[in-house]
């Protein structure tokens, strides 16, 4: 199976099949895919507000395979921590802007996946790992784990990407993430004198006192 | 003497040209008048032998003017001589002579009903349904605004780079804002002169329901196919705006 095909497939049908253990790309395989995610990231940023972060084609790449060996982990389960340590590895340069966007063309399908595996194994080793990775990219897992301050930080320092950040915090109806204090000034400000009509209980809730873990 | 020639008298008989017959129009009401036309003349009789004329007999254009006498004898006015007989004619009373006509139009399949839409300030307050701006303000607001407030907007852009925005809330740009009234866009703050009759209006503009028809507040409009109201995406916007600058 080629990653080349695997992207074809789910950014054209959204249908996609695997089979097999993880295995390694060879490189021609991943020089197309990189063409490939180079001209999802252009038809993307147009959707983006304000000017996106450039490609980073480590970035995206790494969140190819990423995603491609989550869903053939999520097919095999029989596979031990080893295993997906192994597939599912940090990325280990620089978060920059242009990471954590290239990166989000292919992680924001993961909540999905991790939903998946939460109903068929709540306990795995898979659904940790996922659990960690949404920790860790805020930008791409919203309405999932709580993110750690630091990569939120990261997310909110840019203003592509904050202002992102926040249209998926409504758009998932986050009440969670809507409701904390450094947030909920900057949903407030995208929903402006409209919030009755466009989040309706938004108002309700966010005037209840939050911890962060109870706000839904 | 003249007195007693008078006293003889019957009627008095006016002779007009035939190509006055539209003036008996103005003597047709006068009661007894009786017409007959000969040897292109019209003689009109049956008007008193004294006194006045009635008002309207007196502004025929009368060529000749004559008393009748019980033998059927002309006088001209004044005179005590006859002059003639009057013609063995077959006499018409004036109402058929002159027949009530309907008029008509000149070209009665033309002619089309026209009316002169006007609107006039209004009190009513009624939330806006959409709003005029130009490409340039709209990309500018597009380019940072929240996802949510372009969610519920379609636009369409006019060749001449004028933009017009549908949907709730809208956006807060300078710009004519609309209220929506049975498919037609009226400026905010004017109503039409005569309300009732937008439903009649809405289907005579725009028959199919295919359009929205875009008032301005002198009355003039102009038509929005809905076809052509595209969703308030950023890439939407933004490639539109590229569009135009390459042109």
């Amino acid at each position: 199976m080629l990653i080349t095909s695997f992207l074809q497939d789910l950014l054209t049908t959204g249908s996609i099949t695997l089979t097999g253990r993880p295995t390694p790309f060879v490189p021609d395989d991943l020089l197309a895919a990189t063409d490939l995610l180079q001209t999802y990231h252009a038809e993307d940023a147009q959707q983006m507000p304000h000017s996106a972060p450039a490609f980073d084609a480590p970035a995206a790449l790494w969140a190819a395979r990423l995603l491609y060996y989550t869903i053939q982990l999520t097919l095999v389960r029989e596979l031990d921590e080893a295993v997906i340590a192994q597939a599912l590895a940090d990325f280990t340069a620089d978060l920059t802007p242009e990471v954590l966007y290239s990166a989000d063309l292919m992680l924001r399908y993961l909540p999905d996946l991790l939903r998946l595996a939460k109903g068929l194994a709540p306990g795995d080793a898979l659904v940790a790992r996922l659990q960690a990775l949404a920790r860790q990219w805020p930008l791409s897992f919203v309405s999932s784990e709580m993110p750690d301050p630091e990569a939120e930080a990261r997310v909110l320092v840019h203003p592509a990407l904050r202002q992102e950040y926040v249209d998926r915090i409504i758009r998932a109806q986050d009440r969670r993430r809507a409701g904390q204090e450094h947030l909920r000034p900057l949903v407030q400000a995208a929903l402006g004198g409209h919030a009755a009509t466009l989040w309706p209980d938004f108002q309700a809730f966010t005037l209840l006192p939050t911890d962060g873990k109870h706000a839904d | 003497m003249a007195e007693s020639a008078a006293g003889m008298m019957t009627e008095r008989v006016l002779v007009l040209a035939s190509a006055d017959r539209a003036v008996l129009g103005y003597v047709r009401t006068v009661p007894g008048l009786r017409v007959a036309e000969a040897a292109g003349q019209l003689w009109v009789r049956g008007l008193p032998a004294t006194g006045e004329l009635p008002a309207a007999a007196r502004r025929l254009p009368a060529a000749a003017a004559y008393a009748l006498d019980a033998q059927n004898r002309l006088f001209a006015t004044g005179q005590l001589t006859p002059t003639a007989h009057l013609p063995d004619l077959a006499w018409l009373p004036i109402q058929e002579f002159v027949p009530l006509e309907l008029p008509t139009a000149a070209l009665p399949g033309q002619a089309r009903l026209r009316y002169r839409v006007r609107l006039v300030p209004s009190a009513r307050a009624v939330a806006g349904s959409a709003l005029l701006t130009t490409l340039a303000a709209w990309l500018a607001y597009v380019e940072t605004a929240p996802e949510i407030r372009l969610r519920h907007l379609r636009f369409a852009v006019a060749e001449d780079e004028r933009v017009l925005v549908l949907g709730a809330p809208l956006p807060p740009l300078a710009g004519q804002e609309y209220w929506l009234q049975e498919g037609m866009l009226l400026p905010a703050g004017f109503d039409f002169e005569a309300p009732l009759l937008a439903p009649l209006l809405a289907r005579r503009l725009n028959p199919a329901a295919d359009s929205l028809v875009v008032f301005v507040s002198n009355g003039r409009w102009e038509q929005v196919l809905t076809s052509n109201l595209v969703p308030a995406t950023r890439s939407a916007v933004r490639r539109t705006a590229q569009s135009f600058s390459h042109a």
